[in-house]
């Protein structure tokens, strides 16, 4: 169902729902990702997508800092699929930015922000936390408070395994509290999704699911937000038991 | 004095690296300025011969455009794989060291391309080198006011239209954002960017105009809000003025219409 705001979408532009797009991507073995496919749009179950003239044309736009490529996807009566396309056009492939959007001459009738390709051979690859590796240098990782879309970035070295090292109890409890508080203070920030399926609208149902309380709706002052993080985190850190979970690995 | 193009070898890109490494300490520590050895760009030691074309080894530049135009004019047998190739264009950037340096050495990678070290470049810096950048943006037939806009500052300087577009790849890869750029910041008579153009907007004082529709505001912010509504890949730069909204449109970087 298209959303329309006449604040955020004056033009009335159709928000694309991500469930309608199938792109896909595959990582190497360093974990970044390095083809993707795209398998068309699903116009027919759109009502207002379904109503737009054949003649419309799909650009694909993918983007990192300072990289950008367009893609021409073809016409809604002809799309023009694409199968495993090469990204070794960009640099570090860590935070790469998808913008699907269907037009006509200059104007865009249908977009989609933020869409990200589900990658098939990933079983988390629908959390709420995206890892990517990335060349950090020194550094072991970080979070890329990005807000519309934070990910956690573990250092690219193959000898460190840092992915790999991410699903042992001592790495996690190091990592994930941290890294979640952080996610949260960005939320406590942008809590309001831009479009169908941004990673806020997963963090509300994971909170609507867990009877956790989501931050409340009016505007808070800075401690405020602080302080919902600081109860929000400590109740996900209660769930998680990451300490625990490393006691009874060692238990001497 | 003509000379044939030549390339550092591995030896040469490490004595150089270490040179300017070396030379910026000093200058952080107040100590004067390390001369770069003159031998260093002929000594067999530490380069090899490249390419057949010839430059003048002592020409002298005023701006970078000015030199990478040189170098596009004589190395008439470059081929694309050039690029790649860090000993060539880290030879030139030393042949023409005196010229490119400022009154503080720049970092390394403004005279050997970023790439050479990439253990110790997070981020990519490759598009700051001194020579390969102008010649690149030359070779590759960029409009020429665009060129100028980046490149056509004083030789020992880059400058933020370099830092800022020749990097970004919005900007090369859309002519309509390179025109648009072109049409509110060149200054033609000076043919380089207009001042004020990079002047961040200031959050404490609401009604000063500075900043307003500048670089800082244009590129991040307004492009990116522009993009929401329009596809810009094939607008001219009067409707994109027009897309971009009262902010540009207003702003004394666009040129008003002349009343009849």
């Amino acid at each position: 169902m298209p959303r329309f705001s006449s604040r955020t979408n004056p033009k009335s532009i159709i928000i694309i729902n991500k469930s309608l797009v199938n792109l896909t991507a595959t990582r190497d073995i360093y974990g970044l990702i390095e083809s993707y496919t795209f398998g068309g749009i699903n116009f027919a179950d759109d009502n207002a997508l379904l109503k737009l003239p054949d003649d419309v044309e799909i650009i694909l736009e993918i983007s990192e800092d300072k990289n950008f490529l367009r893609v021409d996807l073809g016409t809604k009566g002809y799309q023009n699929k694409k199968h495993e396309e090469s990204l070794d056009y960009f640099e570090s492939r860590s935070k790469l930015k998808w913008y699907l959007f269907i037009k006509s001459g200059n104007n865009i009738l249908a977009r989609i922000e933020n869409l990200e390709p589900t990658f098939p051979n990933d079983a988390d690859s629908k959390g709420l936390i995206h890892v990517e590796v990335a060349d950090l240098g020194e550094v072991l990782w970080r979070v890329e408070k990005d807000p519309s879309r934070p990910i956690i970035q573990v250092n690219k070295c193959p000898e460190l395994d840092m992915i790999g090292k991410l699903k042992e109890p001592i790495f996690r409890g190091l990592v994930i509290i941290n890294a979640l508080e952080q996610f949260l203070e960005l939320y406590s920030y942008n809590p309001i999704p831009d479009n169908t399926g941004d990673w806020q609208e997963l963090w509300k149902e994971y909170f609507y699911n867990n009877n956790i309380d989501d931050i409340p709706n009016e505007s808070l002052s800075d401690e405020d937000k602080h302080e919902w993080v600081q109860q929000t985190i400590n109740i996900l850190a209660q769930k998680f038991k990451l300490k625990t979970a490393i006691l009874n690995q060692n238990p001497n | 004095m003509l000379n044939t193009i030549h390339c550092f070898n591995a030896a040469g890109l490490k004595y150089f690296e270490s040179f300017l490494k070396d030379t910026k300490l000093d200058e952080n520590r107040g100590l004067a300025k390390k001369d770069l050895p003159s031998s260093l760009i002929s000594d067999p030691m530490y380069v090899e011969e490249y390419s057949y074309d010839e430059i003048d080894i002592t020409k002298k530049f005023t701006t970078r455009y000015e030199l990478g135009k040189y170098l596009v004019d004589e190395w008439v047998n470059f081929n694309k794989k050039d690029y790649d190739e860090v000993g060539v264009w880290a030879w030139i950037a030393a042949v023409y060291f005196d010229q490119i340096r400022g009154k503080k050495t720049q970092d390394w990678y403004h005279f050997i391309p970023g790439e050479y070290d990439q253990e110790r470049t997070v981020q990519s810096v490759g598009y700051r080198h001194a020579v390969r950048t102008p010649f690149k943006l030359i070779e590759n037939k960029y409009e020429d006011n665009f060129v100028k806009l980046c490149t056509n500052r004083n030789i020992s300087t880059a400058g933020d239209a370099w830092e800022n577009f020749t990097g970004n790849q919005k900007v090369l890869s859309s002519a309509a954002i390179r025109n648009l750029l072109v049409e509110m910041y060149y200054d033609e008579k000076k043919e380089t960017f207009k001042p004020g153009v990079f002047t961040n907007v200031s959050k404490a004082k609401h009604k000063s105009v500075a900043g307003k529709a500048g670089a800082r505001r244009v590129l991040p912010i307004i492009i990116p809000r522009v993009k929401k509504s329009f596809d810009i890949h094939d607008m001219d730069t009067d409707e994109l003025i027009e897309a971009c909204g009262k902010e540009v449109q207003t702003s004394r970087w666009v040129k008003k219409p002349k009343i009849k």
